[in-house]
């Protein structure tokens, strides 16, 4: 469903990737996990375009969309939740929502409403915050946040950057629960960019392994859990 | 103590929003048949003008972060397209106005396109280079602005036959054109419009993951601004019957910015009350003139220091979501 050919995005003279392709199928969830400074996170705002792309080309459901501005990449239903959460912090909780349906124009009000419930449903902490400012909230709740508003655009696809970063371990499981959840629940197909490779691949149909900007590996789930160089560099041996 | 009497003055002011608002509207309606003393009634006209200056910067810094510190600049292009024209057609006051708005509003468009993709302190420093841009090329321009000379014989303005010339005609046609203002930028505040603006002051890059056209939107949001400081200039124009440039010096805009910053960005009131406080105030004072600026300076060390977010800022006034049209 989405594909990434050669893609590649430089900040200066640093290559941060380096020419990297790869694929996402309806319904998977994918993980792209890898260390700091990998080229995880510039790969997602490089196809979201938030970062100018310096080659390569970005499929979407068989359209190319590699030069699309970032607002009609989000109307083809590709959602981007950040790294950090970026929340609308000065805004409520129900406002931050508001603005995540904000690219669906032909929605009712009833509509509207609707989904607001459901995401309620799904995150009741935000239920009984919703009246107080994004920036007040916990890590954990803000994390939330940036995904229920995400999820408020229906989107196809949603990317993750990083959620479970800054996190207690507890609140982590909770959240890689979620996507699980997501994913299964709701049907949206998940690219998740992570740090935590063990919690990734917990929840995830295949994985790729990044590398100062390559893709060095990529094979399904339970191989890459089994592998013992993987193990050994990113799952932290024993 | 006094920080908490006047939050209740705030909460009170909030639950009767509506009746506050009609009541300020009747004491500035009545305020000129009331008031005898000429001088009195000169500041009164300029308070609202300041007020309708501060509050179309306030569109800009406040609503979408956008931290223009030439504001002026705009201000001084809507005040000698006003001296300009209505010097040398035979247009109505009205259509000038118009104009200068949308010259203003044109030049933004030019200094925006190639600079709204800078950041931050970047934009600033670019809206105050063009400020002074303005200024000397307003100074040097002889053929068109007379220079240093300045353009006078502004005429007064007529509207059906009659010529409005009095302190109290130029107090309803501020009035008037304060209270347009703040209607549509309340309108536009609280539309699809509005909340794309406020997104982008919030965090643009999240702004852009919802969907929103960031550049269109922050292009737009200064265009409009900028039209305001236009229209502002050209009432100017006709105000004083004389434009020059020593009206528009940097001084004007960082005037500008203490109004919106004492008063509380990103709120209606805010540069109202800002605006109103900090043109009465040097008045109040005028007797060292001089140190007018000391004024502006304490008030806006005064406000960093208790209140940051200015004196009718922050969420004082809570937008309430279900109260909105668009949803």
């Amino acid at each position: 469903m989405l594909k990434a050919e050669d893609l590649k995005i430089h900040y200066g003279h640093v290559e941060a990737v380096k020419g990297i392709s790869f694929e996402v199928e309806a319904g998977e969830i994918v993980t792209i996990i890898g260390s700091n400074g990998a080229g995880k996170s510039s790969t997602l705002r490089g196809i979201s375009n938030i970062e100018d792309k310096a080659g390569g080309k970005v499929i979407f459901q068989g359209e190319d969309i590699t030069s699309l501005p970032a607002h009609e990449i989000v109307d083809k239903g590709i959602c981007h939740v950040p790294e950090g959460r970026h929340i609308f912090s000065q805004l409520t909780v129900e406002e931050n929502l508001y603005m995540g349906s904000y690219s669906k124009t032909d929605q009712t009000k009833a509509e509207y409403q609707d989904k607001l419930a459901r995401m309620y449903d799904i995150f009741p902490r935000l239920k009984e915050r919703r009246n107080q400012d994004g920036g007040n909230l916990s890590g954990g709740e803000q994390q939330m946040l940036a995904i229920a508003r995400g999820l408020m655009m229906d989107p196809v696809i949603m990317m993750l950057d990083e959620p479970s970063l800054g996190l207690a371990p507890l609140l982590v499981e909770q959240i890689i629960k979620l996507i699980k959840e997501i994913n299964e629940d709701l049907g949206t197909t998940i690219l998740l960019v992570e740090q935590n490779a063990r919690k990734a691949l917990s929840i995830a149909h295949r994985g790729y392994v990044m590398e100062t900007g390559n893709i060095i590996m990529s094979d399904r789930r339970e191989k890459l859990i089994n592998d013992p160089k993987l193990a050994e560099a990113y799952l932290g041996v024993g | 103590m006094a920080a908490n009497i006047f939050e209740k003055i705030i909460t009170n002011i909030n639950k009767n929003k509506l009746k506050y608002i009609f009541l300020l509207i009747i004491v500035l309606l009545i305020l000129p048949f009331v008031v005898e003393n000429q001088y009195v009634l000169h500041i009164a006209v300029l308070t609202l003008m300041y007020v309708l200056l501060s509050s179309s910067l306030n569109v800009i810094v406040g609503y979408t972060g956008q931290y223009n510190i030439g504001h002026v600049a705009f201000y001084a292009i809507g005040a000698y397209t006003a001296a300009i024209i209505s010097t040398r057609f035979n247009l109505n006051f009205i259509i000038v106005i118009l104009i200068s708005g949308f010259v203003a509003s044109l030049f933004s468009l030019m200094l925006g396109i190639p600079t709204l993709r800078l950041r931050g302190i970047f934009f600033a420093f670019t809206t105050l280079g063009f400020a002074e841009i303005t200024r000397l090329t307003i100074l040097n321009w002889r053929s068109l602005t007379r220079g240093p000379f300045g353009i006078p014989g502004v005429p007064i303005p007529q509207i059906f036959g009659m010529r409005l010339s009095t302190n109290t005609h130029f107090y309803f046609m501020i009035f008037i054109l304060l209270f347009l203002m703040l209607l549509m930028t309340y309108r536009i505040i609280n539309s699809r419009v509005g909340r794309a603006w406020i997104s982008i002051r919030e965090d643009e890059q999240a702004s852009a993951s919802m969907g929103v056209d960031t550049f269109k939107y922050k292009i737009m949001n200064l265009m409009y601004g900028t039209f305001w400081a236009g229209v502002g200039g050209a009432f100017f124009a006709y105000f004083a019957g004389y434009v020059s440039a020593d009206s528009f010096i940097l001084d004007e805009s960082f005037r500008f910015f203490a109004m919106v910053l004492v008063g509380g960005t990103g709120t209606l009131a805010g540069p109202i009350l800002g605006g109103a406080v900090l043109t009465i105030l040097p008045q109040v004072f005028r007797s060292f003139a001089r140190y007018q600026m000391i004024i502006y300076g304490v008030a806006i060390l005064l406000i960093i220091h208790y209140k940051p977010e200015g004196l009718l800022g922050g969420r004082t006034f809570k937008r309430d979501l279900s109260e909105s049209e668009d949803n």
